[in-house]
């Protein structure tokens, strides 16, 4: 008997410490509005999971960067999230991809990649 | 004497003044030396190449692009349909799909889309669409579906204040 709860306040113990251990993803808002990000770049590590918040202050945007697969919706009101882990070091454009008026071919997007 | 000549002057200048501001389609001998000239001298990017290959997920991205605000005097399928002034504006709006568009290179596409074209109703586009999508756009153009395949652009609905609560006060 107290050999089985020596067994489990063991796990406890070790599952607990673990999750201690991880440290939750880093998140970073994104603001859209015509015709800008906020911010308008970011830096990541490789092999860094962050989580991306999107969303508009306006009208309907998206998050398109193509060298990092993601093509997040960006509405008011609503938070899209993202997870993102670069796996290579460098700069990635991304842009608006979905029209939003006049402006829309001017809002950039720069993620850097940097190592750790 | 003198009244006759009065006379003369205002028998050419009023048939010329009430022409003058009609939107008229050009004649063949304007049409060929403007065309001419825009192919060969005015227009730039010649030797532009398309940096996007001709993927089918580029070809749709530029027909999305397209879609933004091109539909509204080009169609959905780059050939006018369901443009109610695509002949009568002065000059008509070419197919994309006819040989006068197609015979541009990539890079004079690109130029126009750009740079807008003149003299034509063709607008810059330079700021409101990124160089990536210009490229896939061409793609799309260099890919167009069957004429009238897509049905009409929705502009030319009729319901543009329908959803608009603030259209009827």
């Amino acid at each position: 008997m107290k050999y089985r709860l020596w067994v489990v306040c063991l796990a406890l113990g070790l599952v607990s410490a673990s999750c201690l251990g991880q440290s939750p993803a880093r998140r970073i808002e994104i603001h859209a509005r015509r015709f800008s990000f906020t911010p308008a770049e970011i830096t990541l590590e490789k092999g860094e999971t962050v989580t991306l918040a999107l969303t508009s202050d306006d009208v309907p945007h998206s998050l398109l960067i193509e060298g990092l697969h993601i093509n997040g919706t960006m509405t008011k009101g609503h938070i899209t999230e993202v997870n993102v882990t670069p796996e290579a070091v460098g700069d990635f454009k991304g842009r608006c991809g979905r029209f939003c008026g006049s402006g829309h071919g001017s809002m950039l997007f720069v993620v850097h990649v940097i190592e750790k | 004497m003198r009244r006759s000549m009065h006379l003369t002057v205002a028998a050419v200048l009023f048939p010329m003044w009430l022409a003058g501001c009609r939107s008229t389609p050009p004649g063949k001998l304007e049409t060929k030396s403007v065309q001419w000239a825009k192919h060969h001298l005015t227009v730039g990017g010649k030797k532009d190449r398309n940096p996007l290959p001709p993927t089918a997920e580029n070809i749709y991205a530029g027909r999305q692009a397209f879609g933004s605000y091109c539909v509204v005097c080009h169609g959905r399928d780059g050939q006018n349909t369901g443009v109610p002034f695509a002949a009568t504006i002065s000059p008509p709006i070419p197919s994309l799909a006819g040989s006068e568009v197609q015979s541009y290179t990539d890079g004079q596409l690109k130029w126009i889309i750009n740079n807008g074209i003149f003299p034509s109703g063709m607008p810059a586009s330079k700021g409101i669409l990124s160089d990536e999508e210009m490229w896939q756009m061409i793609l799309y153009i260099r890919h167009l579906p069957p004429a009238g395949s897509l049905g009409d652009p929705r502009a030319y609905s009729g319901d543009e204040f329908t959803e608009n609560p603030d259209a009827s006060k």
